[in-house]
């Protein structure tokens, strides 16, 4: 399985064979949507997250935009 | 951000990378791996040591050889072996994690030093590769998509299969190492508006060898030593702070 399939199957053909000139176009995939496409039962992120120090936190929240830190999707 | 399938007459350096597709003018996709080996290389501004005319040459090339390897469903182990077979040449700093026991802290770490990953996952329905990175606005994204803390974690460590490679250019981001002994025995004469700016034992720690300083402060420990020295070198300007101190 390939994350462009999630959003792109079912119009990729079609589109393809009418339009060469794809260019740019939004697509409606969210994080969320391929998170739950590729989460297993024995997903490690919970425990991964839990483990980095509070001190390493704090050291690398000025690199990161709030968004990344958000509860729920990005 | 912009989400792209481009064909492949399309590509050149000028695309905004990731695309999320690459189609030949058949309809047909570039497997996985090849679209994110090409979004890795050119990510990271590495196209110019390669010896192709153009983008979609490269995309071309590396999509045979990597069916040449036969990588259907993605062996990721496999895919970084062929990475390094076919990007021996290019300048950059690289670490290869496993899922199980990767620091999530450092793969955070890594993307706030601008580095680029490449991550090769498996799903319930296969495998895939995608690239991960951080952009100047300090978001995160997973090829295309905007990704937050859990949901990257969720992707990185979706299965323990996976791994994860963060790469960054050298050329944009020197890599500077220096021995502990090179470090420690390295003197310089200060002036006196150096001096200015540091302490009496700083200045000692800078004017002398390791030995010298061990001889006056004997009471201190070499790494301790070896430390201060190396604080006092970066205060002044003496040693950059991208300098890493390795034994």
């Amino acid at each position: 399985m390939r994350l462009s399939d999630l959003d792109f199957r079912k119009v990729r053909s079609q589109e393809i064979q009418t339009n060469k000139n794809l260019g740019t176009r939004e697509v409606s995939l969210t994080g969320k949507e391929i998170v739950e496409a590729m989460k297993m039962d024995s997903s490690l992120a919970r425990e991964k997250i839990e483990k980095i120090p509070e001190e390493t936190r704090e050291q690398l929240r000025p690199f990161f935009s709030p968004s990344f830190y958000k509860v729920g999707p990005a | 951000m912009e989400k792209k399938i481009v064909l492949l007459k399309d590509l050149d350096d000028k695309t905004i990378y990731p695309v999320l597709d690459l189609v030949k003018s058949e309809g047909e996709r570039l497997g996985c791996a090849t679209t994110s080996l090409v979004n890795f290389i050119m990510k990271l501004n590495l196209f110019k040591h390669l010896d192709f005319s153009n983008v979609a040459e490269m995309a071309l090339y590396y999509e045979m050889e990597l069916q040449k390897n036969d990588l259907d469903g993605v062996e990721a182990k496999k895919f970084f072996e062929v990475i390094d077979e076919l990007t021996p040449k290019l300048p950059i700093e690289k670490y290869i994690l496993k899922a199980t026991t990767a620091d999530y802290g450092i793969i955070q770490y890594l993307l706030a030093n601008d580095f680029i990953g490449l991550v090769c996952s498996n799903t319930p329905d296969g495998g895939h590769c995608d690239i991960f990175f951080r952009n100047q606005e300090g978001r995160v994204f997973y090829n295309a998509i905007e990704v937050n803390e859990e949901e990257l974690g969720e992707l990185l460590f979706s299965h323990p299969a996976n791994m994860i490679l963060l790469a960054r250019n050298l050329e944009e981001h020197p890599k500077l190492f220096m021995r502990v002994g090179e470090m420690a025995n390295l003197t310089f004469k200060l002036s006196e508006a150096d001096k200015y700016m540091l302490k009496d034992d700083e200045i000692f720690y800078i004017e002398n060898t390791l030995l010298h300083i061990v001889e006056k402060y004997p009471a201190m420990e070499t790494p301790a030593i070896i430390r201060e020295k190396e604080l006092a070198l970066k205060k002044l300007g003496f040693l950059s702070e991208e300098t890493i101190i390795i034994d």
